[in-house]
């Protein structure tokens, strides 16, 4: 087995330091950093979100495949071009203005983070504002509306006219999400996207980021 | 002997072990609190309080003070007078309540949509008939068909205009709480009658672990102020906000329904609580949300075990509803499983009649059905008394029945005994020939013919005229003070 396919089963493993110590190996083997992210790294972690939709394992399993990777690609981070940006795009999550429900907006934010999306959390009851201020300080790729009552999922459809007011609405996808959302919700408000899960906005934002790129 | 069919979960030294715990982690730990005028109120009360961190920890002795200030013996009182709840329940039995907080209604042709208000309505019309149901919650009415900022004011009136049942509130908004509460005075003739008689109890819940958002904390602290009973609660989900052993869940929601009654209790000693902890666990493989994972009904025994023998302090918790998505046959073994397990424990109140979805979907027939099943776990929590006259001994020591012309159906004892099995409503008890002749209906066809018959019916209950008039001029106000 090559160093790189040692690397890509010790994701799977979600073995955290070993998938550190075998990419510092890899390194110490002059072996190129590209090469050690792209073909040891994300070929564990992408077998790992196949695995996961196929139900094969766990959200923990995920996520610690997803830490021994990004353990791995801290390693080589200095060594990569154009500063080191691993990363397929980015995404601000948030759960909406008067909404303190955060456990689906934070699954998301995780199960992102697993498909090696950068995730700017701006955490829970986050005005429109805070949305507009974000998107012009962070430049994502995508915003994710997290809302867990039928109270809140206003909140939805009043921030994206706020994007719109703020002429930043066409620079990012909009995803909403929450108990009570569903797609006509998001027809109706103008999401780009609705995702009933979060292992679903990962796929979705993943799909979608690997387009533009 | 009535009501002593019991499961004990945890033996005394478990039982030992988890209040223990209970108390040294609010003594030590303790909680936070995003309310500054209840802050203040509680150090003056003698609690341990970070002003500037919101955070609170109480001591021993303001524990067994609030506790021993818990009235053993409390009314929830219905709008209608006929369905007034005492607590303990004089027979042994436990309360049920509907499903609160779904998002959704499935109607009886099987749409699901967002909730209207005409579908409040239905829903109070419907659960005034339900004898096995005894007191309401809101039904979660869509912000598209009433203002947003006002759902549960707007829901509320239609409580207090149509149900014959004790109303439990859940709030939306710390700004709608005294709301709420005024408009449920003007439905009982002031704020001194709604203390004297509670109509109307609230939910205040905790968002795990051991914080409590200012809407909540307004709840506690209105409620103590005017006196009306709380239900606290807790909405544990193990593994996302609470530990993934059910135990460890059970632990916390304990832990923050006991934090509030403490609270409760020291602002308004002698206030009517009950411990409301309402747990679900996630899916690991889905990350759904669930209602029905099997450690998770034992860890709802195990909050009822606590309150009720631990503390002495009346409990409440899910009693039915699935995580099926429709009326199918895993949404019948979760709901019957449940509540044949909640039945069996200590709890005062059992809920979630009508749900479907984990809570989310609320279904008229469900509700109907839930009913029905309610019916029969009660019967079961209640028992049989054992004595010589069920045992029917005289007729059997004296040998009667070796005479020929004895008869068991014809029999005394027959005569006195016959009526009291059970025989739930709508559930077959004909032979093949005669439910094919009558049409081969299943249960959901039967619960159908009798939601139509109800909704068919005249209204069984309304608020006279002139508090119906109170009412909405609250209404009014609240909706100038709330509606942006």
């Amino acid at each position: 087995m090559s160093i790189l396919n040692e690397i890509s089963e010790l994701v799977i493993k979600g073995d955290i330091m070993g998938t550190k110590a075998k990419v510092a190996e890899a390194v110490d083997q002059k072996v190129d950093a590209t090469s050690i992210l792209n073909d040891g790294l994300m070929p564990g972690i992408n077998e790992i979100g196949e695995r996961f939709a196929k139900g094969q394992i766990f959200v923990p399993n995920v996520l610690l495949s997803a830490k021994a990777m990004n353990t791995g690609v801290e390693v080589i981070q200095p060594l990569l071009a154009a500063g080191g940006d691993t990363t397929i795009g980015t995404a601000v999550v948030a759960t909406v203005k008067g909404d303190l429900h955060d456990i689906g907006k934070n699954l998301v934010a995780l199960m992102m983070k697993s498909v090696n999306l950068k995730v700017i959390d701006l955490g829970a009851n986050v005005s429109a504002e805070k949305f507009v201020e974000a998107i012009n300080e962070y430049h994502p790729d995508i915003v994710g509306l997290s809302a867990l009552l039928t109270t809140t999922m206003n909140e939805q459809g009043h921030v994206i006219e706020v994007l719109k007011e703020a002429g930043v609405r066409d620079q990012v996808k909009v995803m909403i999400g929450g108990a009570p959302v569903t797609q006509g919700w998001a027809d109706k408000i103008g999401a780009d996207a609705f995702t009933a899960d979060a292992a679903e906005a990962s796929r979705w934002a993943k799909t979608y980021c690997t387009s533009i790129r | 002997m009535v009501g002593r069919i019991k499961y004990n979960v945890m033996n005394d030294q478990e039982l030992q072990h988890m209040k223990s715990r209970l108390e040294q982690l609010l003594i030590e730990r303790g909680i936070h609190l995003d309310h500054e005028e209840m802050l203040a109120d509680l150090a003056k009360l003698g609690c341990v309080v970070d002003m500037e961190n919101k955070d609170v920890k109480f001591t021993k002795e303001l524990i067994d003070k609030a506790v021993a200030a818990i009235p053993e013996k409390f009314t929830l009182y219905s709008p209608g007078g006929k369905n007034d709840l005492t607590f303990p329940h004089p027979e042994g039995k436990f309360y049920t309540r509907t499903n609160t907080g779904a998002p959704n209604y499935r109607t009886v042709k099987g749409d699901t949509h967002y909730t209207t208000l005409e579908e409040v309505d239905e829903w109070y019309k419907l659960t005034n008939a339900m004898e096995n149901i005894d007191y309401v919650t809101l039904p979660s009415t869509s912000g598209e068909y009433v203002p947003g900022d006002a759902v549960d004011v707007y829901t509320l009136e239609k409580a207090l205009k149509h149900s014959a049942k004790h109303i439990w509130i859940q709030p939306y908004e710390s700004d709608n709480v005294q709301w709420l509460i005024d408009m449920a005075a003007a439905a009982v003739g002031g704020h001194d009658k709604l203390r004297e008689k509670p109509i109307v109890s609230f939910i205040a819940c905790g968002v795990p672990s051991l914080t409590f958002k200012h809407m909540d904390a307004e709840v506690l602290y209105r409620c103590a102020k005017a006196g009306v009973p709380v239900q606290p609660c807790s909405l544990p989900t193990a593994g996302a906000n609470t530990p993934v052993t059910a135990q460890g869940t059970a632990f916390i929601a304990c832990a923050e329904v006991f934090a509030q009654i403490i609270m409760l209790e020291l602002l308004c000693p002698g206030l009517p609580v009950i411990a409301t902890t309402l747990l679900f666990s996630m899916d690991m493989q889905t990350t759904y949300t669930l209602q029905s994972n099997t450690q998770i009904t034992i860890a709802r025994l195990i909050c009822m075990e606590l309150f009720e023998r631990g503390y002495n302090i009346r409990a409440h918790s899910y009693g039915t509803g699935t995580d099926s998505l429709t009326m199918d046959a895993q949404n019948f073994i979760e709901r019957t499983n449940l509540i044949d397990a909640m039945a069996m424990s200590e709890a005062s109140v059992l809920g979630g009649a009508g749900q479907l979805e984990t809570a989310k979907t609320i279904s008229p027939l469900q509700l109907i059905i839930d009913n029905e099943i309610f019916g029969i776990a009660q019967r079961i929590r209640c028992g049989l008394a054992v004595d010589d006259e069920t045992l029917d001994w005289d007729e059997l020591i004296a040998g009667m029945d070796k005479d020929p012309a004895f008869s068991f159906l014809m029999s005394e004892h027959t005569f006195r005994h016959y009526a009291e099995p059970h025989r739930p409503d709508m559930f077959n008890r004909d032979g093949l020939v005669r439910w094919e002749q009558e049409g081969s209906k299943t249960l959901t066809d039967k619960a159908l013919e009798k939601f139509e018959a109800i909704m068919a019916a005249e209204d069984t209950y309304a608020l006279s005229a002139d508090k119906a008039a109170e009412v909405e001029k609250v209404l009014k106000q609240a909706h100038a003070a709330l509606v942006k």
